[in-house]
């Protein structure tokens, strides 16, 4: 009980010594960029907590939610469709890599032009920009399957729905989910670059807005609770992963012991 | 080297046959459903690309894009391998700083980007800073995941031949961290790039993202279309290359060895 307690404040002493640490100086500092994080924390709470919350935060998160869902369900398809077919795949690939390499914050100023700046454009470059990490790794997960859990699944003859869902999809889930995370780190990420480019609505551009008239608290509290945001969807979607692809983990730490 | 099989061959053949049947159905599809829209046909971008070609405010803005991910991308390579050698060392530093490393991690660095463009202003500086906080993360935890990586026995060896902290970084966490930390390099240097770009979309700062804002204000479609394919011919390059440069450097190591032969 005491070896857990001094582990919990091994790792928990720095964190409290910074947070302390910034309160401290910036109360004291009389730092036109670096308010009082006193004041941040109170900016905080009466924008998010809940002026703003369905304002706001709700449509950015819903514009995220719904465009990473889209980049997921298309994803996972069009990286099995284009592993099991030879042709496609040497077809698209060379288009696919090159799209992926091109940033999708890149692609913002474009989808403004075509759809203009409401939760439509949002949500289709959140969805486009965030589809290609997902394809690609579905696409080497699925060729990389066990030739011999192939053969074994034809031996059974398994009909094509069934090599699909019971074979093919769950072998390749850790690398799935590899890029699930990528396109989720994406779909962020756009989702701000989105609302800050021109936008009026959404937590990214009240953050920018914020800048811009130099309401430094204001800009503060936005960066807090996307930074926030950040850390939870990320975590949100390791517990997730760690629900689906448990019999992974186990199999790994079995075969690690 | 990789010799030529007929596969390679088909490959290349079918690659290059869809990026043509591309380039035709864009140039139908512009000229015809959506010609009143802000597309740009293929041969106008073409041409742009060409203009680009003998532009010098064109190349200047490239190598200012460039400068940004190459020194924000040294500078997080230099701090991040210095902090994951001491964070995979010492086992105290490692626990005291993971809570704060695992939180920052996943936190994209646009959000901290309206702090930057306050305290620095639409910079060069501005755009550096934040392709070292995006690319420092990912080298701290694989450096630090590689040194963890040594193996036991050999680190027992290493301490009954009395071998001084020097060497033991040299001979034997250098060798075992390197394949981590070149993982670590290739994520951030991917990275930098897109950084780089956003600080200038966004933020204002000089380089091609801001040219892009600014096709993008005064309408010059073919522009916008002509950067964005620049984007991606420098994102496929700088992948090629650094999957090139780590071939090379880690010929040895059983992760490239398995990709070559495969």
């Amino acid at each position: 009980m005491t070896r857990r307690l001094s582990l919990v404040a091994l790792e928990l002493w720095l964190p409290v010594v910074v947070l302390l640490g910034w309160w401290l100086w910036s109360a004291g500092a009389a730092e036109p960029f670096f308010p009082p994080l006193q004041e941040i924390l109170t900016r905080f709470r009466e924008m998010w907590l809940f002026e703003q919350f369905v304002s706001d935060v709700l449509p950015s998160l819903r514009n995220m939610a719904v465009g990473f869902g889209i980049a997921s369900v298309v994803g996972i398809a069009v990286g099995l469709v284009l592993a099991r077919v030879r042709l496609l795949r040497e077809a698209f690939e060379p288009l696919m890599h090159f799209v992926r390499a091109t940033p999708g914050v890149a692609l913002v100023p474009i989808f403004i032009l075509l759809l203009g700046f409401g939760p439509s454009m949002k949500i289709s470059i959140i969805a486009t920009a965030a589809v290609f990490p997902t394809i690609i790794a579905t696409m080497d997960g699925v060729r990389s399957a066990d030739p011999v859990l192939l053969d074994i699944s034809r031996a059974y003859q398994l009909n094509r729905r069934q090599r699909v869902t019971k074979v093919l999809l769950p072998s390749a889930g850790p690398q799935i989910f590899a890029g699930l995370q990528v396109s989720l780190q994406v779909a962020f990420v756009v989702m701000i670059a989105s609302e800050m480019l021109g936008s009026t609505e959404g937590i990214g551009a009240l953050t920018l807005l914020a800048q811009q008239s130099f309401a430094v608290t204001d800009m503060w509290s936005g960066i807090v609770l996307l930074g926030l945001l950040g850390y939870l969807v990320n975590l949100l979607f390791l517990l997730a992963r760690g629900r689906v692809l448990h019999w992974y983990d186990g199999a790994r730490k079995a075969a690690k012991e | 080297m990789p010799t030529l099989r007929p596969g390679t061959v088909r490959r290349y053949a079918v690659g290059t046959a869809s990026i043509a049947a591309t380039a035709l159905l864009w140039q139908w599809a512009v000229t015809g459903p959506l010609a009143d829209k802000p597309f740009a046909t293929v041969p106008e971008i073409l041409g742009k690309l060409r203009d680009f070609a003998g532009d010098p405010l064109f190349w200047s803005s490239l190598g200012e894009t460039f400068r940004v991910a190459a020194i924000g991308l040294a500078i997080s390579v230099v701090l991040g391998v210095a902090a994951g050698l001491l964070v995979g060392q010492s086992d105290l530093a490692y626990r005291s700083t993971r809570v704060l490393v695992e939180f920052l991690k996943p936190i994209p660095p646009i959000v901290i980007l309206p702090l930057l463009v306050l305290v620095l202003g639409p910079t060069g500086d501005m755009g550096i800073f934040l392709v070292a906080f995006g690319g420092v993360f990912p080298l701290i935890t694989q450096t630090a995941h590689g040194v963890h990586d040594v193996d036991p026995v050999a680190a027992e060896t290493a301490r009954s031949f009395r071998l001084t902290r020097w060497q033991r970084i040299r001979t034997l966490v250098a060798p075992t961290a390197l394949p981590f930390v070149a993982t670590g390099v290739r994520i951030s240097a991917n990275a930098a790039l897109v950084i780089a770009l956003v600080s200038e979309i966004i933020g204002g700062a000089p380089g091609l993202g801001k040219d892009l804002v600014l096709a993008q204000t005064t309408g010059d479609y073919p522009a916008i279309y002509a950067l964005v394919v620049t984007f991606g011919v420098l994102g496929v390059l700088i992948n090629s290359a650094l999957a090139a440069v780590e071939r090379r450097a880690l010929f040895w190591h059983s992760s490239v060895r398995s990709e070559v032969t495969a």
